[in-house]
C-alpha cells in the first residue's frame, strides 16, 4: 500500500498539489491580475498591510509601556480603555497592539527561515538524490511521529525561553514540508524533454533549476509559506499560552494565558487577544487561497 | 473482507517491524535532548539544599553519574522490558503514572473524533449535493472561519458562552467534586464535564473534515459508476450511500489516521484549558517539573500511537476498499 501517500492538511483545505504530483510552470501571465479579481485576496493582502502597519507604528498607537501596571484593575472596556484592563491593570488595547509586533516577527521569521532551509534542502534532495534524499525522507516521517508542537514544548522548556530560540525552532520543524514539495516538483520536471533538451544544449544545470524547475514549485511553496507564517504565529502563541513563551515582550498566547485565570470576571482579556490572533491567521489563509486560486483557476472548480 | 486475504499477519508484523526503528530515533533524540540541556535533574529529586556528598549519592542511585551512552543503553534495555524508570515527581513508577492518564485523554480524543467526523460528513456531504448554493458557500466560510480560532481560545470562548454566561456546562475537570457520583449518575457526570472539552477538540477538526468530505464526494459523484448506478435506476438515496460515499470515505479515513499528531496536540492544549486530567497536561506538568523519566516514556507512548493509528487507517483502507492489497 505504498501509493497511499499521507494527505497533509493544506493539500485538503487548500487544493495544493500532492507528493509527486508537479504542476507545469505556465500561466505565469495575469498572475497579478487574477489575484485582484479575487475579493477575499484582497481583502485579505489588505487586512495584511494593516497589520503590518500597527506593528510597525505600535508606540505611535498605543504610547506607553505595555507591561506598565495601575490602579485600574479589571475593568470593562470603555472609552479610556477600549479593550478593559487586566488583573494588574495592564492596558489590553496597548498590550493587544504591542503583541502584533511578537507575532508577526515570530511568523515571518519563523516562515522565511523554513523556506530557505525547505528550498535548500528539497531541491538538493530531489536533484542528488540518494542518501541526501534518504535522509530527508527519515526526516519527514520522524516528524510525522512525534508532534512538533510537543518537540518544541520540550526543547523550549529545557533551554529556556527565549523568542528567538522560538523562532529558530519553528524554522528547524517547519522546512520538510516545503522540502518535500520541492523534491517532488524536481523529481518530476528533471526529465521532462524541455530539460533534457536545455541540459544537452548545455544550459548549466543551476540555472535549469533556476528557469524552468522552481517557477512551475513556487506557488504551492509560497502558499505553503504564507500558512507557515500563521502556524509559526499559533505556535508562539500556544507555547506562549502554556506559560512557556518569552516573558519579556508581549504575546498574544500569554495574554491568554493571564486570562485563563479570570474567565469567570473578565471575558475582555480573552476575547480580544484571540481575536488578534484569529484574524492575523484568517487573514494569512486568505491570501494563502487566493495565490494558489490565481496561480491555478482550474482547482477551484 | 480482511479474513479474504492471507497475510494480514505477516503484514501487520512487518509494518511493526518497520516501525520499531523510528521509535527508537525518538527514543534516542528525547533521551539525548534531555540529557544536553542544561538543569541537572538531581535538583528535583532531592532538593536545592543538600550537600555534594547527598547529591552524589541519589546520582549514584539514579544511575545519573554514568556516561551517557551507558545511560542510554541501560535506559532501552529496561524499556524493553516494560520498565519506564521512576517518576521523580509522582514518587511512583512511570507506568502507572502514564496509564492512569491514557484512559481521559483516549476519551476525549474519541468522542471529538466521533463529533467531528459525523458533522463534517454531514456538512461535507450537504455542500457537495447542494455545489455551489448559499448553503456550500456558507458550510465552506463558516468552518474555514473555525479553522482560523486556535484550539486554546476557542476553548475559552466556549467555556465563556457555555460554562460561564449560561452555566450549562462545568467550567473544568472530569468530574464533580461536591459529589462522589457512582454507577449510572457516575457516567453521566464525566460525560456532562467532557461535553465542552471534546466540542473544542472537534471544532478544531472539523473544517478538515467538511472540507474534504466536499472536495472527495464531489470527485465521486462525477464518476461513470454513479452514472450506472443512476441510469439503472438506482434511487437517488443508494446511490449515495452505498456508491459514493463509501467511496468518497477512503481519503477522509486517510487524512485523520495521518492526523493523529495533530489531534493529540490539541487534545494537550484542550486538557490544559479544561484541567481534564489526561496525557497532554501530564505532558507539560512533566515538562515544567523536569521529571524526565516521565517526559521519555510520554514521547515513547505518543510515537507509538502515531505508528499504530497508521496501520490501523490502512487496515481500515482495505476494508473499505478490497481492492487495495497490502504488499
Amino acid at each position: 500500500m505504498t501509493d497511499l501517500a499521507p494527505l497533509q492538511k493544506e493539500q485538503v483545505l487548500r487544493g495544493l498539489p500532492q507528493p509527486g504530483e508537479a504542476r507545469p510552470a505556465r500561466r505565469r501571465e495575469g498572475f497579478w491580475r487574477r489575484f485582484f479579481s479575487l475579493p477575499a485576496a484582497v481583502f485579505g493582502l489588505l487586512m495584511l498591510l494593516f497589520l503590518i502597519a500597527i506593528a510597525l507604528s505600535a508606540p505611535l498607537i498605543a504610547p506607553g509601556d505595555p507591561f506598565a501596571t495601575s490602579d485600574d484593575v479589571l475593568l470593562r472596556p470603555s472609552a479610556q480603555y477600549p479593550f478593559g484592563t487586566d488583573d494588574l491593570g495592564r492596558d489590553v488595547f496597548r498590550a493587544v497592539i504591542h503583541g502584533a509586533r511578537t507575532s508577526l516577527l515570530v511568523g515571518l521569521l519563523a516562515a522565511g527561515s523554513a523556506l530557505a532551509l525547505g528550498v535548500l534542502i528539497g531541491a538538493s534532495a530531489g536533484y542528488a538524490g540518494g542518501l541526501l534524499d534518504d535522509a530527508l525522507m527519515r526526516i519527514t516521517e520522524m516528524f510525522q511521529i512525534v508532534p512538533r508542537f510537543f518537540l518544541v514544548l520540550v526543547i523550549v522548556s529545557l533551554l529556556g525561553s527565549n523568542l528567538w530560540l522560538v523562532i529558530l525552532l519553528l524554522g528547524l520543524t517547519f522546512w520538510p514540508g516545503i522540502a518535500r514539495l520541492l523534491r517532488g516538483q524536481v523529481l518530476s520536471i528533471r526529465s521532462r524533454d524541455y530539460v533534457l533538451a536545455a541540459r544537452a544544449i548545455g544550459v548549466p544545470e543551476h540555472t535549469i533549476l533556476v528557469r524552468h524547475v522552481l517557477p512551475g514549485a513556487l506557488p504551492p511553496i509560497i502558499t505553503q509559506a504564507a500558512l507557515l507564517v500563521g502556524s509559526a504565529i499559533v505556535v508562539e502563541a500556544g507555547l506562549s499560552f502554556l506559560g512557556l513563551g518569552d516573558r519579556s515582550v508581549v504575546s498574544w498566547g500569554a495574554l491568554l494565558n493571564d486570562a485563563q485565570q479570570f474567565v469567570r470576571t473578565a471575558w475582555w482579556m480573552s476575547v480580544f487577544p484571540g481575536l488578534a490572533i484569529t484574524m492575523t491567521v484568517l487573514t494569512l489563509n486568505l491570501i494563502a487561497d487566493g495565490i494558489n486560486e490565481a496561480w491555478d483557476p482550474r482547482l477551484q472548480s | 473482507m480482511i479474513g479474504a486475504q492471507p497475510h494480514l499477519g505477516f503484514y501487520v508484523a512487518r509494518r511493526l517491524l518497520q516501525a520499531v526503528p523510528l521509535v527508537l530515533g525518538v527514543l534516542v533524540i528525547t533521551f539525548v535532548l534531555i540529557h544536553v540541556a542544561p538543569g541537572d535533574p538531581i535538583t528535583i529529586l532531592a532538593g536545592d539544599g543538600g550537600d555534594a556528598a547527598y547529591y552524589e549519592e541519589m546520582r549514584a542511585r539514579f544511575g545519573l553519574d554514568r556516561p551517557l551512552p551507558e545511560q542510554l543503553v541501560r535506559y532501552i534495555a529496561e524499556v524493553a522490558r516494560g520498565n519506564f524508570g521512576y517518576s521523580f515527581r509522582y514518587q511512583q513508577p512511570v507506568y502507572n503514572v502514564v496509564f492512569a492518564h491514557v484512559p481521559a485523554t483516549l476519551l476525549l480524543m474519541g468522542t471529538a473524533l466521533l463529533l467531528s467526523t459525523s458533522l463534517g460528513l454531514l456538512l461535507g456531504t450537504l455542500a457537495a449535493l447542494r455545489s455551489r448554493s448559499p448553503l456550500d458557500h456558507s458550510i465552506t466560510a463558516g468552518t474555514s472561519a473555525i479553522d482560523a480560532i486556535p484550539v486554546f481560545w476557542l476553548g475559552q470562548l466556549l467555556m465563556l458562552a457555555f460554562a460561564v454566561k449560561l452555566g450549562v456546562f462545568p467550567i473544568q475537570g472530569m468530574r464533580s467534586v461536591r459529589y462522589d457520583y457512582t454507577g449510572i449518575r457516575g457516567v453521566l457526570d464525566i460525560l456532562h464535564h467532557l461535553a465542552l472539552p471534546a466540542l473544542t477538540l472537534a471544532l478544531a477538526q472539523l473544517a478538515l473534515i467538511a472540507r474534504l468530505t466536499r472536495t472527495s464526494l464531489r470527485q465521486v459523484l462525477a464518476e461513470d459508476f454513479i452514472r450506472t448506478a443512476r441510469a439503472k435506476g438506482l434511487a437517488e438515496r443508494m446511490v449515495l450511500w452505498r456508491h459514493a460515499l463509501r467511496n468518497a470515505l477512503l481519503p477522509i479515513v486517510t487524512v485523520i489516521g495521518g492526523h493523529i499528531g495533530v489531534l493529540l496536540t490539541g487534545a494537550a492544549l484542550t486538557e490544559t484549558i479544561f484541567a481534564w486530567p489526561g496525557l497532554g497536561r501530564l505532558l507539560l506538568d512533566s515538562v515544567l517539573s523536569r521529571d524526565y523519566p516521565l517526559i521519555m516514556a510520554i514521547f515513547i507512548l505518543v510515537s507509538a500511537m502515531v505508528v499504530l493509528a497508521n496501520l490501523l487507517t490502512d487496515l481500515i483502507y482495505t476494508l473499505l476498499d478490497p481492492r487495495v492489497r497490502y504488499d
